[in-house]
Formats: C-alpha cells, structure tokens, sequence
C-alpha cells in the first residue's frame, strides 16, 4: 500500500506539474518551488490534516511534528536555530514523510489513547452500533463497553466482505465526503486520479479494499491505510 | 452539479489548508441545493459566500493566511513554542495568538481583525508583551534589534505600543523577524531589505542573473569589480571594498530603483534610528514609465508606495495565487476589475478572499475565454531552463516590461541571424538549447509573442525585426 500510494502521489505532482524542462542535469528540480510549495507546507500540512481529521492523537514522532535534524533536508526547511527561511524546493521523498506521518498520527487516533474520542467522529454516528453488529457475529459474548477496542483488533480475516465495504465506505466518507461526491473529489469516474481509473463507487470500494487489505493485519491497520490512500489521492486540489 | 462540488472541495483546500468538507458540512450543501433547486455553481454561490463568511473566522483559516504571510517574507513559519518546548523549537501547537514577536502580532491582528492589508505595510501600532513579563523573559527594545522571544504565556499579557509619527516604523518592515531575516551589512547598505520591498509591494524581483553556484561569491567580486585573488587582498589589507556594481550598465536597471529606496532603510540599520533618512520612490507604474518620488524617510515611502496602482495589482496578484492557484490565467479586463475590489473593500483580506471564491476565475482557474497559445506552451518548457539564473521568463517578474524583457532575449539569442552569434545560455552553462527549442521559441516570437491571454506583446514591426525581415 505504501509504495502504490508513493506512486499515487507523485502521479499526481506530475499530472500537475507545468510543462517539464529539457534537462541535461539532475540539479534542475522538475518541480517549481511556487508550484510544489502550494501544495506541500511541510510539517505545517502533517499537522493541520491530522487535527481536521481526529479529535485527539499523540504526537509521539518528533520528526511528525517539527522541523528536525532527521527531517528537515525532506521537508525542504532548515532548522529552527538557523532563523533561515524555507526557500529550497521540499525534498523528494517528502511525500514518504507525509504518508509515514499521516498514517502514524491516524493510527494513534484509533489507538488506545485517544480510541473514545475518534471513533464515532471518524466513523460515523453510527459507528458503535455498527460495530457491535460486527462483532457480535464474530463473537457473540463480546461486552459492550469493549466492543470498540475488540472491533478496531479485529482480524481482517474475520470480518465480512460486505462489512469491509461498509467500514471502507465510513472511512472515505470521513475524509472525502458522501459517495455522491466521490467523483467530484477525482476519486470515481474516467478522469480519476486513481489508475486504472475506477468507474463507478462501487469499483473504488472494490480497489481501495484490495490495496488496503493487503497491508492490513487488523481492522485498525485496514480504517488508517484508506484513509491515508484517499488522503492522498484527493491532494491535487 | 459535480462543478460546484468541486468548488466546495476546492474552497476548502484553498482557505483550510487542504482539508474537505466534513460529513456535515456536505449535508448542509446538499440540502441548500435541494432547497433551491440548484443545478448549477451559479446557484450555490450564496451558499459558498456564507460558508467562506464562517471559515474566515476559525482558527484553521487564520493559521492559513498568516502561514502565507510568513512564507510571502521568506520567513519560516512561527507559531510560539509549546509550552514544554524550552528549546525555542517550532512544534506546532497553541493558536496563532501565542505568536510572540511584534511582526507575527501585527500579523496576526490585520489577518484575526480583518484590518486593512495597507497595514502590514505602514502600522506604527503594534503589540507587545506586558512590560513586566518582557523583562522576565529579556524582551528589550521590543521592534527594534532586539534578539528577545516571547516566551510564555500571552493571555492578557499584551500591551499596545503607538510609534505614531516615527520616521523609521513601518509596518513589518520595522520588526525583528524582517529586520534579521534580511541582514544589513556595510556591502548592501540595505539594498537586501529594499529588494524585498519591491518583490513584495511591487512583484517586482530583483535577481542578478548569476548562476546559484558559487552566487554569494561571484556577487561580492560583482560588486568591488575585482579578481577573486584582489578582493581577498582588500581585506587582508584591510581596505574597504568599493561598491563598483551598481553602476554596470546591466546592473543599473535593477539599481536605479533599489539604491534610492535602500537609502530610507538606513534607519533602521541598527535598530530604530530616531532621524529620518530620506530617499525616492523609483519604480515602473503600469505602463512601464519610469517614475520617481522623493520621500523622507521609510514610513513616507511605504506611504507613497500604497498609493500606486503597481502596489494594488501586485497585492492583488497575492491574493489570486494564493486563493485562485499559481497557475490562474486572469484577463487583464478582469484583473482590473479585481483591482477595483480590492480597493472598495478597503483591502480588508477575509472580504476580498470572499470575493474571490464566489468569482468564475476560482471555478474554472481562469478569466471566460482565454486559451493558452500552443505555442506558448512550448516555448514556456524551453525557458524553465534560463529560469535557474533568469526571472521568471519570459516574460520576466515585471509584467510592465515584458516587451523589453521579449526584445532583449531575442538580442541575446541573436534570432534576426538564425541564432549565429547566440549569447545566451553562457557556453559554459551545464545546459545548451538543441535546435528544436530555438524554433520553438522563434515560433513563439513569429506569433507576436502572445501572452497567455493571447494577446500579443509584439507588433508586426517587431516581430520582422526578430526574425531577421526588413519592417
């Protein structure tokens, strides 16, 4: 999954990108810093999208959070004691960054942590009847104030192919919207972002659980990895 | 429907920091459009100008727009450190009010209050820390040179401090963050603050085309006109460099407007001067005649600065970048129209940002009718290559002598003599046009060099005489 959203992702910038140089070196960045920048601001951007989609996370990864001596070559800055401004192109494996923080902060959310807060938010109103109708399939004596927690750790193997659509449908719906504008936001349709294109909004469910699914242990890992995917998919605007 | 989904999807990238309507918001959007039958963007205008109407007063958006003004000054993002950060380090946390500096405050207080944006520019009111916590944490001389970071807590901490009169406060221009970002020395002699006077109120970028490598090098053998060996011999011997570079003819272009407005910076050399120095105000007004105006000193520049239309149309052009995209192709018509808004609305930003969602331009990302030049397109791909020591070719940074900047390169490629006697690239850059990219910009040249609005820069006579033809 990471690596086909890393390709997601720079298909992107490069869909977007103006007309590419002719170069005879690799010192020239194909990407405008203006043109890159706009889209990216670096830690800033990793922070801001994890507030707008959780009610609380921990911010355990230093490099996530501020500019480092690990990470700041990625992101493009330059360490905060150097008071130098951010004029060099953010690095090329900054999207490696975003997806590893993205995918981190969104995994503390549904965490032990801060799970109560974010559950219902990220996956609906509904969201804990809907999985005490899950779980109680898979085991009918589970207890009500765990169901959550059992949910979230939940084998993949044991859940439902029509339930994985359902809890994939709650998770693009937190971070796209309705599946009515699903095609709006470039995820459905031919001109979607996504290659092979998916058609309808049943084909994007049936490829975001294929990807998903295979970097999945557990329900958890399944909810975080889509939504990192349409996270990313949906940076283009 | 799907094109004014779009638009709220892009509403929210744009202002929000690229975050899309959440459940809610998308269930208010549908039922506005069940209400009022709408089948169109057109109809859910209203709803976009009252959803803009509530974003611009969350923190997100404000977040948004200072982080914009910070990056518009080259200056890395500052939000004040957590309060379990006793390192000064930049963790993201706390609300944009616990900035701490007089620059970021200004900021803060033109984006939180929707004050006029001229402000930013000619404020001699600013906020500091109460005097009692400033001495706590060494806050001293609070706009001028003072290394001081408001640490702490600001919570009903904030004095307001007026430098109403003072020749040497200005805006941002005045304030720590701006003043150690863009250091003075006995060799620019403020110049450096100056070109970022004019790339910001002016869009007008002063880059001295020299290549990356080696520049702070090559710049300062530039300016004392000397071999690398003499100029290390200068200073061994302690001699003082002679500032030679200012009056090479290429160089005047650029220096006949700079110098005179680097002398108002004077005052604040180190740290707040309490004389004036005085200057002129020499730029290109809009239609590309060289103007020139004495001023007394920093604030009287800014001042006469605002009041011209150069200042209004690159403001505004900000504005579009940031709202409407880098890549916004907007007809000169209606780019004067936007001029005039910004200016009714008394250049508030959350107003005029509200304008500009509701406009066609952010809908489709340009003005009704225009079409890149195909030939544009092309040419467009060779020149990212002189890009690298160049200005935005080719039309250059200064929209108002793009002509020249058009005639100047087809000089330099010598095309009236198929390109025989080309100067440009210098033979020993790492790159050299192959014969298809000199076509491609004499194509280019052939059409009347068009802009992306189509319309052509060159006239008949012209475009002859570039391509080697007797008028």
């Amino acid at each position: 999954m990471s690596s086909l959203i890393l390709l997601l992702a720079f298909s992107l910038q490069s869909q977007a990108m103006p007309m590419a140089p002719v170069s005879h070196s690799s010192n020239v960045q194909k990407t405008s810093f203006d043109e890159t920048n706009q889209r990216f601001h670096g830690i800033f951007d990793i922070t801001m999208h994890l507030r707008a989609l959780t009610k609380k996370y921990y911010e355990y990864s230093d490099e996530c959070n501020r500019l480092t001596e690990k990470n700041f070559a990625t992101v493009g800055g330059v360490l905060p004691t150097a008071e130098k401004a951010i004029e060099s192109q953010p690095g090329a494996f900054y999207l490696d960054l975003y997806v590893y923080c993205l995918r981190d902060g969104l995994s503390s959310a549904l965490g032990d942590y801060a799970m109560s807060e974010n559950f219902s938010f990220i996956l609906g109103e509904d969201a804990v009847s809907f999985a005490k109708r899950v779980i109680k399939t898979i085991n009918p004596f589970a207890a009500d104030f765990t169901i959550e927690k059992e949910f979230l750790s939940t084998s993949l193997s044991s859940v439902e192919e029509q339930e994985l659509r359902e809890i994939a449908e709650r998770s693009i719906t937190h971070v796209v919207g309705p599946r009515e504008v699903w095609q709006a936001a470039g995820l459905v349709g031919e001109a979607a972002v996504i290659r092979p294109a998916p058609i309808t909004e049943e084909d994007l469910l049936s490829t975001v659980i294929k990807q998903a699914r295979s970097e999945s242990k557990n329900v958890r890992d399944f909810i975080v990895n889509v939504m990192v995917y349409v996270r990313v998919a949906t940076l283009r605007f | 429907m799907i094109q004014a989904q779009k638009a709220f999807i892009k509403i929210h990238h744009r202002l929000l920091w690229g975050n899309l309507p959440s459940p809610s918001e998308w269930t208010d959007f549908f039922k506005y459009a069940k209400d009022h039958d709408c089948k169109d963007v057109e109809c859910m205008i209203p709803f976009f100008d009252n959803a803009v109407k509530s974003y611009t007063s969350t923190d997100t958006f404000r977040t948004w727009l200072t982080v914009k003004v910070d990056e518009l000054f080259y200056l890395k993002p500052q939000v004040a450190p957590n309060e379990s950060d006793q390192n000064g380090g930049t963790s993201v946390n706390g609300s944009p009010k616990l900035r701490g500096e007089a620059f970021d405050l200004l900021v803060d207080s033109i984006v939180s209050d929707n004050r006029p944006w001229k402000d930013l520019y000619l404020s001699q009111t600013y906020q500091f820390l109460d005097p009692n916590v400033r001495q706590k944490w060494g806050v001293e001389n609070p706009i001028g040179l003072s290394l001081g970071h408001a640490l702490g807590p600001a919570n009903g901490s904030l004095v307001t401090v007026s430098y109403d009169g003072h020749p040497n406060v200005s805006g941002v221009w005045s304030t720590n963050r701006f003043l150690l970002r863009f250091w003075d020395t006995e060799l620019n002699s403020g110049r450096k603050r100056a070109a970022q006077f004019f790339r910001i109120m002016f869009c007008d970028d002063m880059k001295p085309s020299i290549e990356r490598k080696n520049q702070d090098q090559l710049e300062n053998l530039l300016a004392v006109g000397v071999t690398q060996e003499q100029f290390q011999g200068l200073h061994q011997n302690g001699g003082q460099p002679i500032n030679r570079h200012a009056s090479q003819a290429d160089c005047r272009m650029c220096h006949q407007r700079l110098d005179p407005a680097a002398w108002t910076f004077r005052g604040v050399r180190v740290g707040l001067a309490s004389k004036p120095s005085s200057g002129q105000l020499v730029y290109y007004d809009v239609d590309g005649q060289l103007q020139k105006q004495d001023v007394a000193n920093l604030h009287a520049l800014n001042e006469a600065a605002t009041a011209t239309e150069r200042y209004k149309s690159c403001q505004v052009d900000h504005f579009i970048q940031w709202v409407i995209g880098y890549d916004a192709l907007i007809s000169q018509k209606r780019k004067y129209e936007f001029i005039e808004k910004f200016e009714a609305l008394e250049e508030r930003p959350a107003d005029f940002i509200r304008y500009l969602v509701t406009t066609p331009e952010f809908f489709t990302g340009q003005s009704a009718g225009l079409v890149t030049p195909p030939s544009l397109v092309k040419a467009r791909g060779v020149f990212q290559n002189c890009n690298e020591c160049h200005s935005s070719f080719p039309f250059g940074k200064n929209p108002y002598l793009a002509k020249d900047t058009i005639l100047k390169i087809v000089s330099k490629l010598d095309m009236p003599h198929n390109f025989k006697n080309r100067k440009m690239p210098p033979a020993t850059h790492w790159w050299s046009p192959e014969q298809e990219d000199l076509e491609a910009i004499r194509q280019w040249v052939s059409e009347g060099a068009p802009r992306d609005t189509g319309e052509p820069l060159l006239n008949q006579d012209d475009v002859k005489t570039s391509l080697g033809v007797a008028p």
